[in-house]
């Protein structure tokens, strides 16, 4: 065991130390790690409780295919799933169309109403159709129609409601008949199984580089690079130790880097580089800080980027 | 026996803060992050900034391994010690200096010992800033030595362990450092008068 001696120099360096501390630094950097051990814990402690989330939701999801699968099979006639509807399709379920066209017409006043019912588009199906079946065929359109898109991209079919339509041409070489007015049920049910066009991306981004949420929420950014262009290096400091993100860009894609390499600002470009700042990040136009620094005739700025021993 | 107790107490702190007692882990760190972020900054040697988030780095790992802490195996204050230690080693690391800093070791290792000065304690803030210059210029292997010996308050074993060295190592490296802070503050004492 050897013995702890202390030495004039250790009481010396412990006595400095004392003199230079700093209370209030220390109670806010109490008050800080405190707050994210805390904040830590109560994260480890939502992250592993629940577990059966994730059973749950392959639950859901299986269930909502069944679901789907079984109103495909009920409304969906096979033939026109990947194929146009031919005649027979017409003729073989005329009554099941009457009550999808029903479905598909403004709702026809129910018989024991005392005003007179106006003039419908298919006022024969409405009179035909049972008002029970009638109900479930709207709400179940309804339903389909809130979770599908437009069926403005379906290969139109002819209308079920009309009578029986003359012999079809050769499928293969027949054009695609012309749009009807409405489509019929059969073919927006089947619009989002069929034809069911990828949506957009929403618009995230306002200039291709940044997030709308960082645009708005983090004043400190514009700031960063006009403090890097300027070779404030203080303040780009200060700006990073306040945990702004150091490859942020502006609306033609510069970083700070950027800024910092074109104003030729070694000092600064370097405190970026040391904060982690991409020199290969390219901007709108396609160019990056190293492209920038090579136009740039300063070994200082080189050095500081770590281009020239 | 005092030691030992403060042993127990540290453990049982950790105990009541892995049930779930958040002000056990509050008296965990009031007793030691003077110490703890006094290491962290002089091995750094620079920015007060990084040293914050080394130091509160250090404490989330405390909170998030503290299951794993054997209190047969080392003292609690031996294991934040290395955990601090190895936090500010990964920094260097990925910043690339170590070797840098490393390689002053064997130069400064041949630094006569010229004995106790006169100086005894940080007479001024000039003094204790130009003490705690002297000891962030020191070779890192020595600079944490002695800091782990004259703030952390550890035994030479201890330091052994926590910097996976030999304790003959750490008696040399604490004896080198403390000569040269010596004559780094007496030659500033001939320059000041």
């Amino acid at each position: 065991m050897v013995e702890r001696t202390p030495d004039p120099i250790d009481r010396a360096y412990s006595d400095a130390e004392k003199l230079l501390h700093e209370a209030g630094e220390r109670s806010a950097r109490r008050a800080r790690v405190l707050a994210a051990v805390a904040q830590d814990k109560a994260a480890k402690h939502q992250t592993s409780a629940p577990r059966f989330i994730p059973r749950y939701g392959w639950l859901v999801a299986a269930s909502v295919m069944v679901v789907s699968g079984y109103l495909i099979l009920r409304f969906l006639p096979l033939q026109q799933i990947g194929s146009p509807p031919t005649a027979q399709t017409a003729a073989v379920k005329p009554a099941q169309k009457n009550q999808m066209t029903a479905a598909l017409s403004p709702p026809a006043p129910a018989p024991d109403l005392v005003e007179p019912a106006p003039a419908g588009p298919a006022p024969n199906a409405t009179d035909h159709a049972p008002p029970v079946t009638q109900e479930r065929a709207v709400s179940s359109s309804r339903r389909m129609a809130s979770a599908a898109p437009p069926p403005a991209k379906i290969a139109p079919s002819p209308p079920l409601a009309a009578p029986p339509p003359p012999p079809p041409p050769a499928i293969a070489a027949a054009p695609p008949p012309p749009p009807a007015p409405t489509p019929p049920m059969a073919a927006r049910l089947a619009a989002p199984m069929v034809a069911a066009p990828a949506a957009p991306p929403p618009a995230l981004r306002t200039d291709g580089s940044k997030p709308m949420g960082e645009l708005a929420t983090n004043p400190g950014l514009d700031e960063l690079r006009a403090a890097a262009g300027a070779g404030r290096t203080a303040e780009v400091q200060e700006l990073l130790d306040r945990h702004i993100p150091v490859d942020s860009t502006d609306a033609s894609g510069e970083t700070a880097l950027m800024k910092s390499v074109r104003a030729d600002q070694p000092a600064t470009a370097a405190l970026l580089i040391r904060y982690g700042a991409s020199l290969d990040k390219k901007n709108n136009a396609g160019f990056s800080a190293r492209d920038f620094a090579a136009q740039v005739d300063d070994p200082a700025l080189k050095r500081a980027l770590g281009l020239q021993p | 026996m005092g030691q030992d107790q403060a042993i127990g107490e540290d453990a049982e702190l950790l105990r009541a803060h892995l049930a779930g007692d958040g002000q056990a882990f509050a008296r965990l760190y009031d007793k030691y992050d003077r110490s703890c972020f006094r290491l962290i900054r002089r091995l750094l040697g620079s920015s007060g900034a990084e040293a914050e988030d080394l130091h509160q780095e250090t404490w989330l790992a405390v909170s998030r391994h503290a299951a794993s802490f054997d209190p047969r195996k080392a003292s609690f204050a031996s294991w934040l010690y290395t955990i601090a230690r190895r936090k500010v080693w990964d920094h260097f690391r990925k910043q690339k200096i170590t070797h840098l800093v490393l390689a002053q070791e064997d130069v400064i290792a041949a630094v006569p010992d010229p004995g106790p000065t006169p100086f005894q304690q940080a007479e001024s803030r000039e003094t204790a800033l130009a003490l705690i210059h002297a000891v962030e210029a020191l070779p890192l292997a020595q600079r944490e030595t002695f800091i782990l010996f004259a703030e952390c308050e550890l035994s030479l074993e201890e330091i052994a362990e926590i910097t996976e060295v030999s304790a003959e190592t750490s008696k040399s490296r604490l004896r080198y450092a403390r000569a040269t802070l010596r004559r780094l503050l007496s030659e500033r004492e001939a320059v000041h008068g």
